[in-house]
């Protein structure tokens, strides 16, 4: 394998590296699979079921992008709509929790992005319901301000990380009130059995240590 | 087909269930809060507590699909709900998962559900600048980031939360009271006039329903985004580009004056 | 006679105070830069008031020849300084007599006082008394006080004193004399504290100060009563623009009308706080206690004040009272016992005193205590006596005192006399001048001390023993204890006035006929059994004493005090006195100034006779003290002069005037009386040491007694301050404990709800997020509510 010089390979390499750790997730991914089933077969466009119970006001196609059938009252937008509104108050309210609770300072960072995807899936699911082109500008400078916090801020928390060696945010607690004492977490027991040695991102420019003899070994052409 | 029929029937009591959105609300609530609880990173975990977790999170996810408003039609539905689905886990694995790199990982998978939320809200460029600029280069950023401050190990700081309980409930609390909220905006339309409504359009042809005009947003989509944004918006982007001028800025001159700082106190520059 | 205008009497009674209240001010401002020089103020000021005194003096002099038989006082109003509108309904409410006007409306009289200066015979002696003997003691300062660092403050302070007890004396309302009463009693703390880093003195102070409370609070009350009583607090009578009579309390129409003073219980509570007052600023018993300690304080500030001017203070009070106390009998009597009282344990505590100004301390006491004896018998010569006693008191005490103050300023602050002897061939002039001075006081003839004792003896006498010089008349008002009255007020004013027309008499002058007489009897003899009786044998010393510090209480002794027995006992103690008097004088002069010259250490260069600025005051006291006796008796001042104050003229007490004449036998009395004395000092103290106990030795435990001040002081201790430091240690530990404490507990809860609060803030920013995360579900949560309706 050549040297993992690109974002992209880096990213592959790190799901292929954490497959060992699917074990972990397999229920989620086993949750993700049975949805998926469930919307395939569910796929079939079914007239007689939809007019009954479920209210529509017109007949949808089946193709690949759907139609964006505007009606100002109709329960079709109100239900992109609630629903887009769900998704984007969940992305927040997860996004907020993960501020709230992860003390690593960059997965805070990636639950203040999380909120902002929050805040632009609502936006657009306004625009398009009004049809209104302001949501979605607003959510091309939502993009570009966390762009550049995106980049101040990470700039701070390499500072901060120079001054400490941690990433952890409960390392800076000069401002409390002199009368308390310093915050100190309760030893952790190691990890047993765990995975002792975690995937790291190896430094950059340093050519890591690799094996020739299984590198030039193919099992399969 | 029986398992379309029995997801219809499925749908018609969701239906039904809509009319009672307080019990429902508050077993999403109480479950959604439950498995942020489960999943978090508490130090010491019992052997069962993820797995729970888990299966509360989809339960708390069923219920809040059961909140939401039925669209055009299955197919529609399903598309969405999976792009939902993959967005919402996603994001639930961003942050309890332990090691930050794992997080910006299922970050990446979080951008692609967003993405298709987006896309299937028509907002095409957006969809595709999210992955451009989120996933291209906001999240590499973090990558490096990661790369330059990585702890050896898994640091006990990404094995304990902070306040998990409290933050568990305020959050799930917020989704509630933001899913009542936006009930209240759309309230559904009464079963008997819809479905007057229904016949009465299912006696036409299908081509002449009048209610379908062409989406403003949707044709041109890109050009049109273009023309609004350099017209009406053309100060703001102009202070956008100065906004990531200063940032550009901003952030190498606090990168080399922190490098000054720490040659004079000693400390190693990185 | 009122008058309001600018005239030269006007410019000098209003001068006589504002110079020196001009130096003390140029002093107090420019004290520091004139240094050395800081008493050219106070001198030039109060020596140019003295010449303003005896100017007035001369004024009244002339005015008092040419009123011929009148009274005789002219009053000054400056300005009016209180004025309330409907203050006080009708006048007189006691006795029911509106003696405003003949106008019977009895409207309602404003709260009026008006600074208002007045002229009479007693103010004028009183002015030139006081500024005299003060420019001599300022001059006597400049040597005495000389590298003092407290010069400037010193003269600043004697200016001010001057300043006070001049508008004391001349100030025509009793709330202006209560005023100035303070202010000299605030200026005596003042000099008493001069050293002030001294300990003793500063309690000294304080002591004087806190002793003269109790004296003033007895005036207060007596201002209060008197302005219910009589509606006004002037002493002269107001002449509205309509004609309309305002009397004041010892206004001519008020004095001339029989009614117009008021007696019975108020007036007697009236007169004993009026005692009370006096007692307090004249160190009488009880209220003696703070003179002694008062010689703390530098020895001119202890002569001009302590022996001069202050203390007799209460004695002008009592005697321009004078018809308020004649209308009380009682209260007359009680002011005689205490006087007679406080002159005889005061005599005897001196006979054992070694400090030479404690001497002259208590020697001051027991004068004054003299004094109040005479006015306590409430006859013209009585009071006439006392001022006469006041004035020649002043020359001799005050030179007494500069010559003890001119011994200690050689021997180098030393003035236990057991220390130093012998001193005549030391210091010849203060030795000749305090000799002339004791030989006054002890009353030999012809100094002046001999001439106003006598005078008050006589005054005594004819109390006690009624029908010794007059008719059978006369003892039956004294069985009755009214005072003896000339049965023709008339003739008894002829003989006593130079001038012959004695035709010119108010319409409204009254003969006091026998019958007239034995009604009045009758009704004092119906007041008196109304009332509880005392046993007239029950007043002992000690009983007496408990009995004057009662005297403010409304409780009238009854009519059974005022008897010819407790004259009598007054004569006694009188009498005994001036022979003790004689004694421990000259103990101290011998003690002093024969025997071997012996001088202590601390005297070092100082053991000379005194500077020129001390000596020559000496030598003019000395003369004043050898030349005024005579002078004021032989020219019968007494009678023609002061007898023309309002006070005395007022027919209530000018009625009791008797023919002046020189009584022998009270006279020989009381020489022997001081013969015996002078005698047994000399026999044990001249020419022997100082230092060798003499007749210390046969007193025994008595003198123990005498030594300890008859433990008054340690009974003021136990009896009043212990119990007030007990009282302030509660007080004190309520104030620690409840009222601190209850304040701490309340300034212990914001900290405390606030050391709550501060545990919130950690340093932990995801708890600060979770809280603000708090509050927007709050707002959210309100807002989906305000969505529901």
């Amino acid at each position: 394998m050549t040297p993992v010089t690109h974002p992209m390979s880096v990213t592959s390499t790190s799901l292929v590296s954490a497959s060992a750790g699917l074990r972990r997730r397999i229920w989620p991914a086993v949750a993700g699979c049975l949805t998926a089933m469930v919307a395939l077969l569910l796929a079939v466009p079914s007239h007689a079921a939809d007019t009954a119970a479920v209210p529509t006001a017109a007949v949808p196609t089946a193709t690949a992008v759907p139609s964006m059938d505007l009606a100002p009252d109709g329960v079709l937008q109100n239900g992109l709509l609630h629903n887009g509104l769900l998704v984007g108050a969940l992305l927040f309210a997860l996004g907020l929790v993960g501020i709230l609770t992860r003390r690593n300072m960059i997965v805070m960072f990636l639950s203040a992005e999380l909120m902002l995807q929050g805040v632009s899936v609502s936006l657009v699911s306004w625009s398009r319901y009004h049809g209104d082109w302001g949501g979605q500008m607003l959510v091309i400078f939502v993009l570009t301000v966390a762009a550049c916090e995106a980049a101040v801020a990470l700039v701070f928390v390499l500072q901060a990380f120079s001054r400490t060696g941690r990433l952890d945010a409960n390392a800076w607690q000069s401002l409390r009130e002199s009368v308390l004492p310093r915050t100190i977490d309760q030893a952790l027991p190691p990890l047993d059995g765990g995975v002792t040695h975690w995937p790291t991102l190896t430094p950059a420019g340093v050519e890591p240590a690799h094996d020739e003899e299984a590198l030039l070994e193919r099992e399969h052409v | 087909m029986l398992p379309s029929v029995f997801a219809t029937q499925l749908m018609a009591e969701a239906g039904s269930a809509a009319g009672r959105p307080g019990l429902l609300m508050a077993v999403a609530v109480t479950t959604a809060a439950a498995s942020l609880w489960l999943l978090l990173p508490k130090g010491l975990e019992h052997k069962l507590t993820r797995p729970a977790g888990f299966i509360l999170g989809a339960v708390a996810l069923a219920a809040f699909a059961l909140a939401g408003r039925r669209l055009g039609s299955i197919g529609e539905e399903a598309v969405f709900a999976l792009v939902a689905l993959v967005a919402v886990v996603s994001a639930t694995a961003t942050i309890v998962t332990r090691s930050p790199v794992y997080a910006a990982i299922w970050f990446a998978m979080t951008l692609a559900g967003v993405s298709g939320v987006l896309l299937i809200l028509g907002a095409q460029f957006l969809g595709v600048a999210t992955i451009v600029v989120y996933a291209g280069a906001i999240l590499v950023m973090f990558l490096f980031v990661l790369m330059l401050a990585q702890p050896s190990g898994l640091a006990s700081y990404d094995r304990v939360s902070s306040e998990p309980m409290l933050s568990a409930i305020a959050g799930a609390v917020l989704v509630g009271l933001l899913t009542i909220s936006i009930g209240r905006l759309s309230a559904p339309v009464p079963a008997d006039d819809v479905e007057a409504a229904a016949t009465a359009e299912s006696d036409a042809p299908a081509d002449s329903v009048t209610a379908v005009v062409p989406d403003p947003l949707f044709e041109n989509h890109v050009a049109r985004l273009g023309g609004e944004l350099f017209g009406r918006h053309l100060i703001a982007v102009e202070a956008a580009g100065v906004l990531l001028f200063v940032a550009l800025v901003g952030a190498i001159a606090v990168v080399t004056r922190g490098e000054a700082a720490a040659l004079a106190e000693g400390r190693p520059t990185r | 006679m009122v008058e309001n205008s600018f005239d030269p009497v006007t410019v000098l009674l209003a001068l006589v105070p504002a110079l020196p209240l001009l130096g003390c001010l140029v002093t107090v401002v420019q004290g520091k830069m004139l240094g050395s020089r800081a008493h050219w103020p106070a001198v030039a000021t109060i020596s140019s008031s003295a010449l303003c005194s005896l100017a007035l003096l001369g004024v009244t002099i002339g005015s008092v020849r040419g009123a011929s038989n009148d009274k005789v006082e002219s009053v000054h109003t400056l300005w009016q300084w209180v004025h309330v509108d409907n203050a006080i309904q009708g006048v007189d409410a006691v006795s029911g007599v509106d003696v405003s006007s003949a106008d019977t409306n009895a409207s309602s009289r404003p709260f009026e006082i008006n600074v208002a200066l007045r002229l009479d015979p007693l103010t004028a002696t009183m002015l030139s008394v006081v500024t005299c003997v003060g420019l001599l003691v300022a001059i006597f300062s400049i040597g005495y006080m000389h590298g003092d660092p407290g010069y400037p403050r010193f003269f600043a302070l004697v200016s001010a004193f001057v300043f006070s007890m001049t508008m004391l004396v001349s100030a025509s309302n009793y709330l202006i004399v209560y005023m100035f009463w303070e202010a000299v009693g605030a200026c005596s703390y003042l000099l008493i504290g001069f050293w002030f880093r001294k300990p003793e003195a500063a309690a000294a102070a304080k002591k004087a100060f806190l002793v003269n409370r109790v004296g003033d609070f007895g005036l207060a009350v007596a201002v209060f009563l008197l302005w219910m009583t009589y509606g006004t607090l002037d002493f002269h009578d107001i002449v509205a623009a309509d004609g309309t009579i305002f009397s004041g309390i010892l206004g001519g129409t008020r004095l001339a009308n029989a009614e117009g003073i008021v007696g019975g219980t108020v007036g007697t509570a009236i007169c004993l706080l009026l005692l009370l007052a006096a007692c307090g600023k004249s160190a009488q018993a009880p209220l003696h206690v703070w003179l002694p300690n008062a010689m703390e304080g530098p020895t001119p500030a202890s002569a001009l004040i302590h022996a001069a001017t202050m203390v007799t203070a209460g004695v002008y009070l009592v005697a321009r009272s004078a018809p308020l106390f004649v209308a009380c009998p009682d209260a007359l009597v009680v002011v005689s016992l205490v006087g007679g009282i406080t002159a005889l344990i005061a005599g005897l505590i001196a006979t054992v005193q070694n400090d030479l100004k404690k001497v002259l301390a208590y020697s001051t006491i027991s004068q004054l205590g003299y004094m109040f004896v005479s006015l306590g018998t409430g006859t013209l010569l009585g009071f006439t006596a006392a001022i006469f006693h006041l004035v020649t008191h002043a020359f001799f005490k005050a030179l007494l005192f500069m010559g003890a103050g001119s011994v200690m300023h050689s021997m180098g602050g030393v003035i236990d006399m057991r220390r130093f002897g012998g001193l005549r061939q030391l210091m010849p002039i203060t030795a000749v001048t305090f000799l002339i001075g004791s030989l006054a006081l002890a009353g030999v003839p012809p100094f002046a001390g001999f001439w106003s004792k006598d005078e008050i003896l006589s005054s005594l006498h004819a109390r006690a023993w009624p029908g010794g010089h007059g008719d059978h008349a006369e003892e039956a008002h004294a069985a009755a204890g009214t005072l003896p009255q000339s049965v023709n007020l008339e003739d008894a004013r002829a003989t006593t006035v130079r001038s012959s027309d004695s035709t010119a008499v108010q319409p409204v002058l009254f003969h006091l006929t026998a019958a007239a007489a034995d009604e009045h009897a009758a009704e004092h003899a119906a007041d008196d059994h109304s009332s509880d009786g005392h046993s007239t044998n029950d007043h002992s010393t000690g009983h007496s004493e408990d009995h004057a510090a009662h005297a403010e209480d409304t409780h009238t002794a009854g009519g059974s005090l005022n008897t010819p027995t407790t004259w009598k006992a007054i004569w006694w103690m009188a009498l005994v006195t001036a022979g003790l008097t004689a004694f421990y004088t000259f103990r101290a002069v011998f003690m002093t100034f024969t025997g071997p010259l012996r001088v202590p250490e601390e005297a070092g260069h100082h053991a000379h006779e005194s500077p020129p600025a001390m000596t020559y005051p000496l030598m003019i006291l000395a003369g004043a003290s050898v030349i005024s006796g005579i002078l004021i008796f032989s020219t019968d001042a007494l009678g023609w002069f002061l007898a023309a104050t309002p006070s005395l003229w007022a027919p209530a007490v000018a009625s009791t005037a008797v023919p002046h004449a020189f009584h022998f036998d009270i006279a020989l009395q009381g020489t022997i009386a001081a013969a015996v004395g002078i005698a047994i000092a000399a026999y044990g103290h001249y020419g022997r040491r100082s230092d060798e106990p003499q007749m210390e030795r046969y007193l025994g435990p008595v003198g123990t007694l005498f030594e300890n001040r008859f433990y008054l002081d340690e009974l003021y201790v136990a009896a009043v301050v212990r119990p007030l430091e007990i009282l302030s240690s509660f007080a004190a530990i309520f104030d620690s404990v409840i009222i601190d404490g209850t304040v701490d507990t309340i300034g212990r809860i914001p900290p405390s709800l606030a050391g709550v609060v501060r545990r919130l803030q950690s340093g932990l920013i995801q708890r600060y997020a979770l809280a603000g995360v708090m509050g927007v579900l709050l707002i959210v949560a309100s807002l989906v509510w305000s969505l529901k309706q």
